[in-house]
This record gives structure tokens, C-alpha cells and sequence, in this order.
């Protein structure tokens, strides 16, 4: 129907690995002092970052496809082995966990604010302006 | 329960478990000179909860530090016992106030996802408000 659909859907999919990854960090955060906690983190954040030609190869004119292609898209989160582990046998950087978290914040931006002006375009097309 | 209120729900476990941790440091501190205290120790633990691990915090069961208590000599006491000594608390204040500021800079990392988290949230929402 619309083109700039695959744009909201690249959109929706970005914004949703911020915020699994962002509830990732929290969970690591919190747990930064529980004895033999080991840090998680979201997989295939590089394919998932570029989320424009994963949705474009998605996109299938059956939308039954679309729907359910997208919601078996989030990955569950595995086991950080980046990290080196505490006497304790805890894995957190808190260092390392908050500029995480950063990032996530700044991704999950960049995907709002693309769904945004997404939303102005189809305004503009309606007739209604900014 | 959608990944950003999950996030919101883990920072404030954290912070829950790190102020019940500052209270124990400061009944502690409170009774380093009392005769025969012993100091309170809680590890953290996840919270185990029905369905998939939610990652939470919480701080487990509260155990006494068995380390043998002081002898402190002071005859006039009235506890001192016939050779004039008395058990003192096998609290050290140093390792208290270590322990309280880990158990600062934690809470405000976790304070930090809270108002991370919240920040993101508020984003999706402005594209409601227009």
C-alpha cells in the first residue's frame, strides 16, 4: 500500500533491539554485584544495527508473511564472554555496561526520530503539513 | 511485559537490593562498639520468578560473620569476665565504608538506567503527542 511502510518497519525493528539491549544492560547493572552472575548481552547487534536491508529482504507481498516473519526477528540474549570474570565469578563492567547503554539510547533515537519524519511525510501526503 | 518496563523494573530491583545493602552496612556501623556483635553479611542472589528469568535482583538470606570477636582487656566493664576482658564486635569500620560507597556508585548506576530508560520511553511516547 503505502512504500514508506518498510521504512516504519526498519524503524520499528531498530527501536526494538535498542530496547531489548537497553533491558539487557539493565539486567547486568543490576545485577553487578550477585555472585556467579555472568553479563548477557543481545546477538548480531552488526546485523541487526542495519536493519534497512534486512526488512527490504523481509518484505514479501503476503502480509501474513511480514507479520510473523517479524516478530520471530528478536533474538534472545546470550552470554558475554568478552569480559573477564571477578573472584566472585560476576562478569559486569559497569564501565562497560553504561556506555551500552548509551549506545542503545542513541539507537533507539535514530530509529524514533527516522520513524518521525517518516510520520511527517505521510502527514505531507494527507495534505496537512508539519 | 514490553522490554522497556522490564528495564525500568530491573533498575529499580537494583536499587532495592543496594539500599537494603547500605542498611546492613549501617546497622554495622552503628554497632562497632557494641560487645559481641557480630557483623551482618547478605550476598545477592536473582529473584527466581514463574516463566522465563527475569534477571532480578534481590538480596538473600542475612548470615553473621563468624570471625572470632575481639578480646578487648578493660576491667572496670561490666562484662569483663575474671581475667578482665570483654568480646568486643568483629565489625571493621574500614571495610564498612568500603562497602557503603560500592554500594553507592551501584545504586547510582542503576539510577542512571532508570532515568535512561525513561528517557527512551518519553521519546516513543512523543510521537503520540503531536
Amino acid at each position: 500500500m503505502f512504500k514508506s511502510i518498510e521504512l516504519f518497519q526498519a524503524a520499528h525493528k531498530m527501536a526494538q533491539h535498542a530496547a531489548s539491549q537497553q533491558a539487557v544492560v539493565a539486567g547486568n547493572i543490576a545485577n553487578a554485584d550477585t555472585p556467579n552472575y555472568r553479563a548477557m548481552t543481545m546477538p548480531d547487534r552488526e546485523s541487526t544495527a542495519q536493519t534497512l536491508p534486512m526488512a527490504r529482504a523481509a518484505y514479501v507481498p503476503r502480509p501474513s508473511h511480514i507479520v510473523t516473519s517479524g516478530m520471530a526477528m528478536t533474538p534472545a540474549p546470550v552470554i558475554d564472554r568478552s569480559s573477564e570474570i571477578a573472584p566472585n565469578g560476576n562478569s559486569v563492567s559497569l564501565e562497560g555496561e553504561l556506555l551500552k547503554s548509551i549506545d542503545a539510547e542513541r539507537q533507539h533515537s535514530r530509529a524514533v526520530t527516522v520513524y518521525q519524519s517518516a510520520l511527517g511525510i505521510l502527514r505531507t501526503s494527507l495534505g496537512r503539513g508539519r | 511485559m514490553s522490554d522497556l518496563s522490564k528495564s525500568l523494573m530491573m533498575a529499580a530491583s537494583g536499587m532495592q537490593a543496594q539500599s537494603a545493602r547500605l542498611r546492613l552496612v549501617s546497622e554495622n556501623m552503628a554497632n562497632v562498639d557494641t560487645p559481641g556483635f557480630r557483623r551482618k553479611t547478605a550476598s545477592f542472589e536473582q529473584e527466581l520468578m514463574a516463566g522465563p528469568d527475569q534477571g532480578m535482583v534481590k538480596q538473600g538470606q542475612v548470615k553473621l560473620d563468624r570471625t572470632a570477636l575481639p578480646k578487648i582487656y578493660d576491667p572496670s566493664h561490666p562484662m569483663a569476665d575474671p581475667q578482665g576482658y570483654y568480646d568486643g564486635s568483629n565489625v571493621n569500620i574500614v571495610v564498612e565504608i568500603a562497602d557503603a560507597r560500592e554500594a553507592q556508585r551501584s545504586y547510582e548506576a542503576n539510577l542512571k538506567m532508570f532515568e535512561q530508560t525513561r528517557k527512551m520511553s518519553s521519546a516513543v511516547l512523543d510521537i503520540l503527542r503531536r
